[in-house]
């Protein structure tokens, strides 16, 4: 199995929480790039996958019922309601705490509402199922292709050391001076998370003994994509929650951000009010009054 | 990093402003370590036969999310999803500006494209993500409901005789 080496060191320790955030993450990145690089495929792509790790994230955090998602109700509560589409429009208008939680929860993990609406943007429909299937069909039919290696570049090497070299010490300055921290060693990976360090550790051998093992080729990059559109597409709760959310909970979070912000302006104008009768003019016998002030 | 392409540096750029403020400082040094991963001297022979394992977007993809899976063993794990995802685009973006400079490839927004998804599918596989693991995870988790709902009770209601909120019906 490709990479398998980090897959076991992160399987034992990847929550699914971790696994949703990472494809969000990357779901984000790839819209991202995809915006900047005009390629809509690549938008479509990252937007799934954005969607499926703050959806997923929504509905493991409601399900499994972790607190920080799913607040004071029951986890119970929250599935039962998740179950239909309609509830969860529902508590998009500011339900039940444990839905708006893990909406929330969801939500940030996507980026917020803008990055759902720019996650959304690319799409020509906002039907879940007709997503999946653009984003399928655009992973298989990319944007241009990119230029295959001639035969005749093939094996050829880097002969550029030197400068290879020089692009890293030019690299390496600007965190040399601003960290003082930072040691200007062999090993790029020495302090950089606290962690203590065998005095012996020779990151460089150890690096490419774990570079060496991991195969250069093998993996069939169209066919992950479409065993996870796949399974986003069928899996019932992903594909209930994101109905909800798409079809009912953006409209509610408008509707939310529109109260916090009244809320907000509110706040504004009673903190004024407040201050203007809190002021007090000068004491007697400090002076001439001010003008306007209050006797 | 120095490069004169227009597309790399807007995507570093882009991708840069979008990380999150409380991992700016890890993105920022997993950049430089996958760099100077990258041009070490004993990672030469490597670094040749990654450009010639094949089409330059699955070169530099590929590529970029075996440095990231070096680094995160290293770290035991312990970097933040959040830096290392747009972390790995930077160093896609750096490897395909060694391949323009060595003549391998023309940079072109198609080609970054392409090379994004690249890395994106193979640092996601590398992860160890699957659909069966996700099928499992979302199977898994409804089987623990019950349990997760005793566990989780929700707060006790104030006791009687304390003073009633405001608002509070009589």
């Amino acid at each position: 199995m490709a990479f398998a080496a980090v897959g076991a060191l992160l399987a034992g320790t990847a929550s699914a929480a971790t696994t949703l955030a990472a494809i969000g993450t990357i779901g984000m990145t790839m819209s991202a790039v995809g915006m900047v690089t005009g390629s809509k495929s690549l938008m479509k792509l990252g937007g799934v996958l954005s969607l499926v790790g703050g959806i997923g994230g929504m509905v493991n955090g409601a399900i499994s019922g972790g607190a920080a998602a799913v607040g004071e109700a029951a986890a119970t509560g929250a599935v039962e309601t998740m179950e239909s589409a309609a509830g969860l429009a529902d508590a998009a208008y500011g339900g039940s705490a444990a839905m708006e939680g893990a909406q929330m929860a969801g939500l940030e993990a996507m980026g917020g509402s803008e990055g759902l609406q720019s996650a959304m943007s690319a799409f020509e429909s906002n039907d879940w199922t007709a997503m999946i299937d653009e984003a399928s069909n655009a992973s298989f039919n990319p944007m241009g292709d990119a230029p295959a290696m001639p035969d005749a570049m093939a094996g050829q090497v880097v002969d550029d050391a030197a400068a290879s070299a020089a692009r890293v010490q030019e690299a390496y300055k600007p965190l040399q001076a601003a960290d003082p921290m930072q040691t200007p060693a062999s090993d790029p990976t020495k302090d950089f998370f606290s962690k203590p360090q065998d005095a012996a550790y020779s990151p460089a051998a150890d690096s490419q003994a774990a570079y060496a093992a991991m195969p250069n080729s093998g993996l069939d990059t169209q066919s992950w994509f479409k065993d996870i559109l796949d399974w986003a597409k069928n899996n019932e709760k992903l594909a209930t929650s994101a109905v909800g959310l798409i079809g009912g909970g953006l409209n509610g979070m408008g509707q939310m951000k529109m109260a916090q912000m009244k809320a907000e302006e509110n706040q504004m104008r009673f903190g004024y009010g407040n201050q203007v009768a809190n002021f007090q003019g000068r004491q007697p016998g400090q002076g001439l009054p001010l003008i306007g002030a209050r006797r | 990093m120095k490069t004169e392409n227009q597309a790399l540096l807007k995507v570093v750029e882009t991708i840069t402003a979008k990380v999150n403020p409380k991992v700016r400082k890890q993105f920022d040094r997993i950049v430089l370590a996958g760099m100077k991963l990258m041009y070490a001297d004993q990672m030469e022979g490597y670094l040749r036969e990654q450009i010639a394992s094949g089409p330059p977007a699955q070169a530099a993809g590929q590529g970029a999310a075996k440095l990231l899976g070096v680094l995160q063993t290293k770290f035991n794990g312990t970097a933040p999803i959040e830096a290392m995802g747009p972390a790995g685009v930077v160093l896609v973006c750096e490897a395909l500006d060694v391949l323009e400079k060595l003549g391998k490839a023309e940079v072109t927004p198609e080609l970054v494209a392409e090379a994004m998804k690249e890395y994106s599918a193979a640092y996601l596989q590398m992860l160890g993500i699957t659909r069966e693991k996700l099928e499992g995870m979302m199977g898994a988790a409804k089987q623990q409901d019950a349990p997760a709902a005793q566990a989780e009770q929700p707060a006790p209601s104030p006791q009687p005789g304390g003073l009633p909120l405001i608002g509070a019906q009589p």
